[in-house]
């Protein structure tokens, strides 16, 4: 029994815990639905899911607020579905539209790295407004306001996934990916570096850490995620309009990260969940539905400070407290 | 032509300047950012059209009644949400985050309540254009530059001759040391935050007559007064004047001189820029 609750204690295998039964939870649903909105609903989650883990390494880890990331997932959505309707294998395209918009995120971090809090928050707001207006403007190519239509759907080795349920398996593969590479980066010094800037950006930088290089790190890590998200939402919709990137989908994932809670290994998947799920339960309320949304994101907040994640961690600790195994945890107490 | 968009650019201007104010009384008070400015630019620009136009209130009456319903609902909105926020210790995030929320709130409550086609508030300054030299003038644009001086003017002497005012700056310096000799902290604060959503009325109600009412109108304002007030040094009062008017003069500029469907990409432009050569704003912070 103590050698169990020794394991439970302990963080590194609470992550692998976590990735299981996160598995699971997707997973279930289409083992036993053929349900297609459902399956459709999964891919979008697996996709929230990806770009909040990324916007975690930038806001959770380095502590820089993005009232953007809308822009680079829009990026990302748009260079993918205009490589691939050149003709590149789709594969390549996601890949390449990520790694462009990770390079548009390494360009605005480095200005970017000296701004605090409301100028950080203005100039990405900026951003991702720029992007969406540059979307509707530049109609010989983007399509303007119509959008892009017809995207061809992803291929792998002559396979093409077009049913969603087959997708869904590459989205959560993808997932699954983008969570191993959160946590290594995590335990990485470079994670190491970005918290402690986080958390003293004075003390850090008298400690010879180089502000700028590592802030725009987790800008071009977290732009990566953002348009890698952005490149599998092109494909699994097959069709893209500025309405989807707008500055409201900025704001919707920072509340997916605020919610869930953010620093924390689960907060982003938790968040995306629940903010997808609370946001589908109040369509049937028609013209409701966002007054109530947004009722509920400041109810939330009043009631849970640290987002959800945050909070169980805690009762998690204070339940562990009282047995006689101590929690392991590392030297900041996270 | 230039005199003509310099015009109208320093009109537009003044809106933005006195919606930065808001955020600039909120920032010097309480070190924070607030999302909701434009939905209480929408709410008071509503409130006055409902009083003035369904109810047929004259038009100043209603425009006052706007003013103080919405500087008893920041009251409201400072005790209810920020304050309990504030004394819980959260992080500065989670206050701007939960402001982010009531402005999703209050705009889908507008469209429920009003409806959300947009709609016409007659100027109660009627609608012939002045005409002084090549320049056209509407009565509107003069009353929004002379309404806009009048309350930073009221704004400037409330800080600087008033006992509020003292306390309110000393409040926004050093909270534990204001509260150490007596001064109400949470109140003053709370003023700066009432004051703040009064000025983002009156700026709903002047320029209600030029576009109009809608629940949207305030999402791209408040963007706009925001970018006013950190353009010009954010927490500094006369910063957000000079922001306001430059940034409405720049985008006016860019529409009519480039194209005006690329006007919003200029001024977010220009505001980037700045922000990268000089990253506290024009006029720099006043408190750190």
């Amino acid at each position: 029994m103590k050698a169990i609750m020794e394991v439970f204690a302990n963080r590194k295998y609470q992550h692998i815990l976590g990735v299981i039964v996160i598995g699971c939870v997707l997973l279930f649903p289409i083992a036993f639905s053929e349900h297609i909105f459902t399956q459709l609903l999964l891919c979008t989650l697996g996709i929230y899911m990806i770009v909040n883990t990324g916007f975690d390494i930038l806001f959770g880890f380095s502590g820089q607020i993005s009232l953007g990331q809308a822009g680079f997932y829009a990026i990302g959505a748009y260079c993918s579905a205009l490589l691939s309707k050149a003709g590149m294998p789709v594969f390549f395209s996601m890949i390449i539209a990520a790694s462009i918009a990770a390079l548009v995120g390494y360009f605005l971090a480095l200005p970017c790295a000296k701004l605090m809090h409301h100028f950080l928050a203005m100039v990405t707001i900026g951003f991702g407004e720029i992007v969406r207006l540059l979307a509707v403007n530049c109609g010989w190519l983007t399509g303007g306001v119509d959008g892009i239509t017809r995207i061809p759907p992803l291929r792998i080795f002559h396979y093409e996934l077009t049913s969603y349920s087959a997708y869904l398996y590459f989205v959560l593969a993808m997932v699954l990916l983008a969570l191993f590479v959160k946590l290594r980066i995590g335990n990485s010094r470079v994670g190491r570096a970005m918290l402690a800037i986080k958390d003293n950006q004075d003390a850090s930088e008298a400690f010879g850490l180089k502000l700028s290089k590592y802030k725009a790190t987790a800008f071009t890590i977290a732009s990566f995620y953002a348009g890698f998200g952005g490149a599998l939402y092109a494909h699994l919709i097959r069709f893209i309009s500025p309405e989807s990137f707008t500055a409201d989908q900025s704001s919707m994932f920072l509340v997916m990260l605020l919610i869930g809670g953010m620093g924390t290994f689960l907060g982003p998947l938790i968040g995306s969940t629940l903010m997808l799920a609370v946001s589908e339960f109040l369509q049937q309320f028609g013209q409701l539905q966002m007054m109530i949304y947004g009722l509920l994101i400041v109810v939330v907040l009043l009631v849970m400070p640290n987002g959800i994640a945050g909070t169980l961690k805690n009762k998690y600790y204070q339940v562990l407290s009282r047995l006689p195994v101590r929690p392991v945890t590392d030297t900041n107490g996270r | 032509m230039f005199w003509q968009l310099l015009l109208s650019g320093i009109s537009v201007g003044c809106i933005y300047s006195l919606i930065g104010l808001g955020y600039n009384l909120i920032y010097s008070a309480s070190n924070l950012m607030s999302f909701v400015q434009g939905e209480m630019f929408m709410l008071g620009a509503f409130v006055a059209y409902s009083v003035h136009i369904l109810l047929h209130l004259p038009f100043l009456l209603s425009a006052v009644l706007s003013a103080l319903i919405m500087y008893f609902f920041g009251v409201a909105m400072y005790y209810f949400m920020v304050g309990p926020l504030l004394k819980r210790g959260s992080q500065q995030i989670h206050i701007v985050l939960a402001t982010i929320g009531l402005s999703i709130f209050l705009q889908n409550f507008a469209m429920n309540v009003w409806g959300t086609n947009v709609k016409t508030f007659p100027s109660p300054l009627g609608e012939i254009p002045l005409h002084v030299g090549s320049v056209t003038i509407m009565p509107q644009q003069i009353a929004i530059v002379l309404v806009t001086i009048i309350c930073m003017l009221v704004l400037h002497l409330f800080m600087k001759k008033t006992k509020m005012g003292t306390s309110l700056r000393a409040a926004a310096q050093d909270p534990l040391a204001a509260g150490g000799v007596g001064i109400n902290v949470s109140g003053t604060v709370a003023f700066a935050w009432a004051s703040a959503a009064l000025l983002s009325a009156v700026a709903g109600v002047l320029i209600a007559p030029i576009y109009g009412v809608y629940p949207k109108m305030g999402a791209i304002l408040s963007l706009k007064g925001f970018a006013a007030a950190v353009l010009g040094g954010y927490g500094n009062m006369y910063g957000a004047i000079i922001g306001g008017v430059i940034f409405g003069v720049v985008e006016t500029l860019a529409a009519g001189y480039l194209s005006s469907s690329f006007k919003e990409i200029i001024s977010f432009g220009v505001l980037m820029l700045v922000l990268f050569v000089m990253p506290s704003g024009i006029l720099k912070v006043k408190a750190e």
